[in-house]
């Protein structure tokens, strides 16, 4: 039994998206699309960690071309992203809109249309990729027919998304709505100009990796960071019962993230010939960045303050309010990483993809994991008892986390200082390196049973009790017995 | 609605400008490129592709090699890829401006390949290297192609460009291993990447 | 659902002032909307936010190449950059690859030649011999039967090729070919192609070795000794002691 406490007391449910709603099929569909697509991915991560750091494993299969790292990592990368972080996101985005729109249209058959297009556009891009028609261009891999029907079902949900708001019945609006619609905006806009600039048109020569990696920037700050952002703000004060602490503080973040968001990417790749001052705005975005990204990490924690002992007992929250915090260190250690000074270290080393794994593991994927365990028992009307999963899960996600990104990073910095001393040769970095890749491999079997727990746990609750929406208790997962009466 | 037009419209340009200054801008300021003509010798650089090569990035793309190898030799002052010799000089825009794909790349878990082919002019070196990386290196972490070869019966004649393998890695006997068209159209593009011709606006930094 | 519409400002979306944390928690009862609170900005925040962009400012103006769209390099160039044509190209870097346009078919990218055809360059005591007028001549007006370099007999012939090259060219190929495969010699300037060329203008014939070999020996490279006898004039057959020493002589 629930023990009742300051979340219990709230009734979350007269949302359209609640229990019955003609939405409620499709945010189930995006969930469970993004949680299917998070296994496949961790499987192939798992693969391509031994591929990259063991080539005498088991699991590298020289005669199968499918199978070989080049393909198999691209895939488990592309699917986190446009799998299981996209789609979660959208599938939360419904509800927060929805939830604030309160309108009469719901057009439930558009976002149901767009996430059966976009899981085919999933499958066309991994047969694609494995199948040799990747791009080879990182994060934009899928071949043409699999990257249309991916911003065609989001051409879909921007208008739904635009729609149900334009058609709102409530007055006001929250900061949530702003950082989603800005998100659908952006990713249209992005996906859409990057693959018709280089698959489209085939631009060549230095206008395809400034192109690229302008998308690749926009990616991260101006499509998944605000699905998170704006999941995070929507549902934490929720949960604890308060408003946000500070609306200037929201204001802030979101025209900080939404004016540098588009610069950052271009410092994926300093040194290369773009124009100087191409590459110096985009030191300067990732580096400005950290304000409005502090901004959220402050007034998250002004919200939060004189509440923190909830994050215990509450699971959701305890998903969320972390992956906000890694959003804030992230964001730190990014800007860090970008000073030139620093990056011509550490470029081209595996502290960099630590960085992003930082970003896509350790904020996007818990926020996205607080986004399920806050909507999907409200979904489907039950409320959700098997804490004990989702505590494992919660402990090995962070174990996986850290275990990869401290070994990355380590590994990183070693092959960095290695690199920058030619009379290291090549083949001794990487020897130095080794090591610590032994970690990635562990880290990858963390990020595999994290996942298998997710999903799990995910599959739990349609076991769990009834809840009916007038409860007293909230039905996110709550653990009983730590919380004190008092 | 007035508020929601502005957020939109704020948006839109903050968006826009960022879309322009980093993807329209470059676009625009690389088209005009024009190769350089040397007015001593009346060499083109860069020079153009081999039709072999032009087939060969695709297979280069379609398998990741761009995961591990980078395809930019920075500036002196940026890191020891000169002192590497992975490079003479740093490249710049004109060396790229006929390429169809730039592979420039993000990693470094496998050497740089802006100058591969001036490093190993031999094409069996590479069909070696690709087939079996241990061959050379024992501690490569490189992933061996091996589906790139095929392995066929020995009709009359040794195929021309069969692999010399010995030891494990050698054929059955009266079968020899050789490479596919794709292992040839990605072997003809790795040998021709050689970016040794000279640019007015990259000079070979002086020793 | 009606109460909805009563507390759920935001500046975002709002003209309304937000309203005040003690308001909004009042009306929590019906969570569907998050409420928002006026909570003020940290004051380390706006420090941070001010120094953020006055760094930004100062940055992005110091490193940003004049915001041109040709500037590769983030650091500030003091000075003319060194580009286009008021640079002089490297004759070395010119030389070779005139080089390997047409001589290297006979004398070999190696500078090694044919044995039995074609007279190595490397080491050669014509290449590296003071006497560069006969150096110069052979270049210009072809060369014709038996030879003889380092001591080895080679026999075939050489077209003319002042009909091909500039002088600069000429001086740019001739100075390479004494820089290459271990020859260091001195390079030899677009002007003493000229006076070799003007010397013997009239001449339409290939040289053969012997009249070459006849030549009074100058080294018209070195500014002022064009009339200067060459001492160290390499005899047919010479040890390749004779070729070391003009590159004994470099300054």
């Amino acid at each position: 039994m629930s023990v009742p406490n300051q979340t219990a007391g709230l009734q979350l449910n007269r949302v359209a998206a609640g229990n019955g709603s003609v939405l409620r099929g499709p945010i189930l569909l995006f969930f469970v699309s993004g949680l299917f697509w998070l296994l496949i991915a961790a499987a192939l991560w798992l693969f391509s960690a031994f591929q990259a750091t063991d080539p005498s494993s088991p699991l590298v299969f020289p005669d199968v071309a499918w199978l070989t790292y080049g393909r198999v990592y691209p895939v488990a990368m592309d699917l986190l992203v446009y799998g299981w972080a996209s789609m979660i996101g959208i599938g939360a985005a419904i509800w927060i809109l929805d939830s604030m729109a309160k309108s009469p249209f719901s057009g439930g058959y558009l976002p149901l249309l767009a996430g059966i297009i976009w899981n085919l556009g999933l499958l066309f891009g991994v047969w694609g990729v494995l199948g040799g028609g990747s791009t080879g261009k990182e994060w934009l891999e899928f071949p043409v027919y699999a990257a249309f029907p991916i911003w065609l079902a989001e051409i879909i949900m921007a208008v739904w998304a635009f729609a149900l708001f334009l058609g709102r019945r409530s007055k006001g609006g929250y900061i949530s709505q702003a950082f989603l619609l800005t998100a659908f905006i952006a990713f249209a806009w992005a996906y859409g100009s990057a693959n018709g600039f280089l698959l489209f048109c085939k631009i060549g020569g230095m206008a395809e990796p400034a192109i690229h990696w302008w998308y690749f920037g926009c990616l991260i700050s101006l499509w998944l960071t605000p699905l998170g952002v704006g999941i995070v703000y929507h549902f934490v004060p929720l949960m604890i019962g308060r408003p946000l602490y500070s609306a200037k503080l929201a204001t802030i973040s979101f025209w900080g993230i939404v004016g540098f968001g588009g610069w950052t990417g271009i410092a994926q790749i300093l040194g290369a010939p773009l124009p100087a001052w191409n590459q110096t705005a985009s030191v300067v975005a990732n580096v400005l960045l950290v304000v409005p990204v502090l901004a959220f990490a402050t007034n998250l924690h002004l919200t939060m303050k004189g509440s923190f002992d909830l994050i215990k007992p509450n699971l959701a929250l305890r998903f969320l309010v972390t992956g906000g915090m890694v959003f804030g260190l992230a964001s730190i250690w990014n800007a860090i990483t970008t000073f030139r000074s620093v990056n011509r270290i550490l470029e081209f080393t595996w502290a960099i993809t630590a960085r992003t794994d930082l970003f896509l593991i350790g904020f996007v994927s818990l926020v996205c994991f607080g986004a399920i365990y806050y909507v999907l028992p409200r979904l489907v009307g039950r409320s959700w008892k098997y804490t004990r999963l989702i505590q494992w899960h919660f402990w090995f996600s962070i174990i996986a986390l850290g275990t990869l990104v401290f070994d990355l990073t380590i590994a990183g910095v070693i092959q960095g200082f290695g690199l920058m001393d030619p009379k290291v040769p090549f083949a001794a970095v990487i020897d130095l390196t080794k090591p610590f890749l032994l970690g990635y491999e562990l880290a990858g079997i963390f990020i595999g049973v994290a996942a298998l727990l997710g999903v799990g746990s995910f599959l739990t609750v349609f076991v769990n009790p009834a809840w009916a929406p007038d409860s007293e208790e909230a039905p996110e997962p709550v653990i009983n017995e730590e919380v004190s009466l008092a | 609605m007035n508020r929601l037009s502005k957020i939109i419209g704020g948006v839109f340009v903050l968006f826009g400008f960022s879309w322009w200054g980093l993807a329209v801008y470059p676009y625009l300021s690389f088209a005009s490129l024009k190769e350089n003509v040397d007015p001593n010798t009346k060499e083109v650089a860069p020079p153009d592709l081999p039709g072999a090569a032009q087939q060969g990035y695709r297979v280069y793309a379609a398998n990741g090699c761009v995961s591990c190898h980078s395809q930019f030799v920075r500036d002196k002052s940026e890191g020891a890829d000169i002192d590497r010799e992975w490079g003479k000089r740093r490249t710049v825009a004109r060396d790229y401006m006929k390429d169809g794909q730039v592979f420039l790349g993000v990693s470094r878990f496998g050497p740089d390949l802006t100058n591969i082919g001036l490093r190993q002019k031999d094409a069996q070196w590479f069909y070696r290297y690709l087939y079996d990386p241990r061959l050379f290196n024992p501690d490569t972490t490189m992933p061996a192609y091996r589906w790139l070869f095929q392995d066929q019966a020995i009709a009359g004649q040794p195929a021309q460009n069969a692999l010399k393998l010995e030891g494990a890695d050698a054929p059955r006997p009266g079968h020899e291993i050789v490479p596919t068209a794709e292992a040839e159209a990605l072997v003809a593009y790795l040998l021709s990447l050689k970016r040794d011709y000279a640019l007015p606006e990259a000079p070979a930094p002086q020793e | 659902m009606s109460s909805h519409e009563e507390h759920s400002e935001t500046p975002e979306m709002s003209d309304a002032v937000p309203r005040t944390r003690e308001e909004s928690e009042t009306a929590i009862n019906d969570p569907g909307v998050p409420l928002v609170g006026d909570g003020v900005v940290p004051r380390w925040l706006i420090g941070v936010i001010f120094f953020g962009l006055f760094w930004s400012g100062a940055y992005l103006f110091s490193y940003s190449g004049g915001f041109s769209a040709d500037v590769f390099d983030y650091l500030p160039k003091f000075g003319p950059l060194n580009l286009g044509p008021q640079s002089a190209p490297d004759p070395k870097v010119v030389g070779k690859a005139l080089f390997s346009q047409n001589c290297v078919t006979c004398h070999q990218a190696t500078g090694q030649g044919l044995p039995g055809q074609y007279p190595p360059l490397a080491g050669s005591e014509i290449v590296l011999g003071e006497a560069t007028n006969r150096y110069i001549a052979i270049v210009l007006k072809g060369l014709q039967g038996p030879v003889t370099i380092k001591g080895e007999n080679v026999n075939n012939s050489m077209q003319a090729w002042e009909g091909q090259y500039t002088d600069a060219q000429l001086s740019a190929i001739l100075t390479y070919e004494r820089s290459d495969w271990g020859n260091s010699a001195p390079p030899i300037p677009p002007e003493a192609i000229k006076q070799v060329r003007d010397e013997f203008k009239d001449r339409k014939e290939q040289w053969t070795y012997a009249e070459i070999m006849k030549l009074p020996g100058k080294d018209v490279a070195k500014a002022g000794g064009s009339e200067k006898q060459a001492s160290n004039k390499p005899a047919p057959g010479g040890s390749p002691a004779a070729s070391a020493s003009p590159a004994a002589q470099q300054k």
